[in-house]
């Protein structure tokens, strides 16, 4: 399915007026330091906009953008540091976008995302344990989950007869969730026990993909986080004043602002690409996620670093945005597996290839 | 003729395609005495014959002047498919191709066209750029060489310096101040000046890389025609900017297209023969890092040249980052080059292609990058001055 930049660009720059009003500086800050009406009214904000419904099928209720606008849509989700559920969720219908027809037990997660009904957490970092399936109950340990303080759900790996994906309904009992206390209080990570859970969806296969649309999902959130980072240094560097003229006139200060942009062209050209790939299913798309997460990832480390360093005092202060981002653009770091692990693994892509070349000539 | 197929993109390249393996066949082989320098000359006058068979050695240049107005996206396919066999680059050639006709045309008297393009288009007259001056380098507008009216004439005293492919040309256009009371950018005119003119010297400049691409040109009353004049007296810096442009396009577009060629190709080869550094880490993952940098150079690139059109600001802000980007990553692969210690890491090997020759020859060809067609420290202060609209300095 081909779908028309129009329609993407309409969807983001919905998402980036609505977000502007609704999540700005002062509520992320609200959210950071714990108010949970923040995310529960953002929540219901997303919903109404039918940004989760906007890259799901049409035949759950979607309106069938698919992964496309998924990586456009958390773009802006990354520039405004949004609550973890909204972008755990966007992962979880771009891979229900990404599973195709006849995937019943798919088209029921869909149809809970695409109302709001489910907030579910997804495998984010590497952590340790599993979660075994026998006789239609899940049991076991992972810890590593991300998502937002609201999360219900979790879209986990499971192993049965072969690699599974299972929907767990968190209850607080048979499916309990524990947080760990983390610096990038935007989103949650954590450890989900089970005991003789009953999963309301068991998928055949598909958490390699799922880890793949994390990581795609990370990507955009370092390129939308970078280009934020960009701006409010701008802003700031013409605004403040030294030696009686703003900070930003000062070379010293303004290269590296350039240098803010000139280290974005890349990752956003490498987003575009990789989820483009996703959407037409493409043979070498997780190659080029993997590529499009390790860019963006770094550059966006350095842009956060950079507009931190740039605030000068202020920027040390709680008060200032950049130590959200920084948190955050370094929490991305380990998402999808670490970034180091991530480039291997475009590697590994890069070489199967070059060794397909290197048979067909011989 | 390939251009029978002007009008339908895939049987163009298929048509050049089918034509390119016997055009190449014929390359001269160095002579066992012949220098690299005199090869490589005979060998880039000899592919434009070859290309001037087919009408394809000025393809983008207008159809009264020598050209065949090739239109973009073929002139791109064309750039893409020449890359793909390894074919010449007529880099001699680069002011000729480019900058004349991006000069002469909007601005050039139907006389000065009619002298000076044909000539290149039919025999390769090679052109040199007399801009840059010792005193005049970032802050070009500050250039000292003078041109005084005499009758008929222009007598030009002064130094150029940093003039690319000086030492082969036989023409050069030249920035000099006609009126040095005038505020200094309005005091430029444009100048095409015969280098066999009395009172003209050329030196080479030797270079890191060996070569001596590059060179001086001395001015010592020196008469030039006012035929020979570009516009007005005065109008030089402006007429400049549209010499400078002609600098981007398609000329970053096969070096991207190189660059991106010669990593898929190591890795090739490495599968091929299986080369030892996949199973080093750092090299591993320097390699991933510059393939992904590689292939957003090239959507960058292709998002400039057939994307939706971008306002003012933001068409500076992408081509000066583009050049900062580029430039950066094509020292980044050569570095990387060198360390992988493969032969040409150390001995000297092709010293041909910028951009495929051997690996420390292409690495330390790679500074002229940073700092040639503006410095990327001017490139940035484009970018932050008139893109994020930070206050000047």
């Amino acid at each position: 399915m081909t779908v028309q930049d129009s329609d993407l660009n309409l969807v983001a720059d919905n998402a980036r007026k609505v977000l502007s009003e609704a999540f700005a500086s002062r509520d992320l800050h609200r959210h950071f330091d714990g108010d949970e009406t923040v995310a529960r009214r953002l929540w219901s904000l997303s919903t109404e906009m039918g940004w989760i419904a906007a890259i799901l099928p049409e035949r759950v209720g979607g309106l069938g953008l698919g992964v496309t606008a998924g990586a456009r849509l958390l773009r802006e989700f990354g520039r405004f540091a949004v609550p973890g559920e909204l972008c755990s969720s966007a992962v979880a219908a771009m891979f229900v976008a990404s599973a195709g027809e006849g995937g019943a037990a798919a088209d029921g997660i869909g149809e809970a995302l695409a109302t709001g009904a489910i907030r579910p957490f997804v495998p984010g970092r590497t952590g340790g344990g599993s979660l075994a399936l026998e006789g239609g109950a899940v049991s076991g340990t992972v810890a590593g989950l991300i998502g937002g303080r609201d999360g219900d759900t979790a879209l986990v790996p499971v192993s049965g007869e072969g690699p599974m994906l299972a929907l767990l309904r968190i209850d607080g009992r048979a499916a309990a969730f524990t947080a760990d206390d983390i610096w990038d209080r935007t989103r949650t990570i954590g450890t989900l026990t089970c005991r003789d859970a009953e999963p309301e969806a068991i998928l055949e296969g598909g958490g390699g993909t799922l880890r793949t649309f994390t990581r795609l999902a990370v990507a955009a959130d370092c390129v939308g986080m970078h280009e934020m980072s960009l701006e409010r240094t701008v802003d700031y560097a013409r605004s403040r004043e030294q030696f009686g003229r703003p900070i930003g006139s000062f070379q010293a200060l303004k290269h590296r602002m350039a240098e803010m942009r000139i280290a974005l062209e890349v990752p956003i050209r490498l987003l575009d690409h990789a989820a483009t790939l996703c959407a037409s299913g493409a043979n070498d798309a997780a190659t080029w996620v993997a590529l499009a997460r390790s860019q963006a990832s770094d550059a966006s480390i350095h842009a956060a670093e950079e507009e931190t360093l740039l605030h000068g005092g202020v920027g040390y202060t709680w008060d200032f945005d950049c130590h959200i981002r920084l948190k955050r653009a370094m929490l991305n770091a380990s998402l999808g597996g670490r970034t180091s692990d991530v480039r291997d693994d475009a590697f590994g892509g890069l070489m199967a290839s070059a060794r397909r070349v290197a048979e067909a000539e011989a | 003729m390939i251009l029978d197929h002007i009008d339908d993109e895939n049987r163009f390249r298929d048509a050049l395609r089918a034509w390119l393996p016997d055009a190449l066949s014929g390359r001269p082989e160095r002579g066992a005495d012949e220098d690299h320098v005199a090869h490589d000359g005979r060998v880039q006058a000899w592919w434009l014959g070859v290309l001037r068979t087919q009408k394809l050695a000025t393809p983008h240049w207008p159809k009264e002047y020598g050209g065949v107005a090739l239109p973009f996206r073929l002139r791109a396919i064309m750039t893409e498919e020449l890359v793909r066999v390894d074919a010449p680059t007529p880099m001699r050639y680069m002011i000729s191709f480019n900058h004349l006709p991006a000069t002469l045309i909007p601005w050039g008297s139907e006389e000065q066209k009619r002298k000076y393009l044909p000539e290149i288009a039919e025999e390769g007259m090679i052109w040199c750029q007399g801009f840059s001056e010792p005193g005049a380098g970032s802050d070009l507008a500050g250039l000292r060489t003078r041109a005084v009216r005499d009758g008929d004439h222009y007598v030009l005293n002064g130094q150029k310096i940093w003039s690319s492919f000086s030492v082969f040309a036989r023409r050069s256009i030249v920035l000099a101040r006609t009126d040095p009371d005038a505020q200094k950018h309005a005091g430029i005119s444009f100048f095409l000046v015969d280098l066999e003119t009395p009172g003209i010297e050329i030196r080479p400049i030797r270079q890191i890389n060996g070569g001596a691409k590059f060179g001086e040109i001395f001015f010592t009353d020196a008469r030039v025609p006012v035929a020979d004049r570009v516009g007005e007296e005065g109008m030089g810096w402006k007429i400049a900017q549209s010499t400078l442009a002609s600098e981007r396009g398609l000329l970053w577009f096969e070096a991207a297209e190189k660059l991106h060629r010669r990593l898929d190709g190591l890795l090739v080869q490495a599968a091929r023969e299986g080369a030892d550094w996949p199973a080093d880490a750092e090299m591993r993952r320097c390699y991933t890092e510059l393939r992904a940098r590689a292939h957003g150079m090239r959507l960058f690139l292709r998002e400039m040249m057939y994307g939706p059109p971008v306002d003012g600001a933001e068409e500076l802000i992408r081509t000066a980052a583009f050049k900062v980007a580029f430039s950066t990553f094509r020292m980044d692969l050569m570095s990387f080059l060198v360390r992988l210690d493969t032969p040409d890491a150390y001995q000297v090997g092709n010293t041909e292609d910028d951009y495929l020759g051997g690996a420390m020859f292409s690495y330390l060809t790679g500074y002229s990058g940073m700092f040639g067609a503006g410095t990327n420290e001017i490139m940035k202060n484009i970018i932050a001055e008139r893109g994020l609209g930070l206050p000047k300095g």
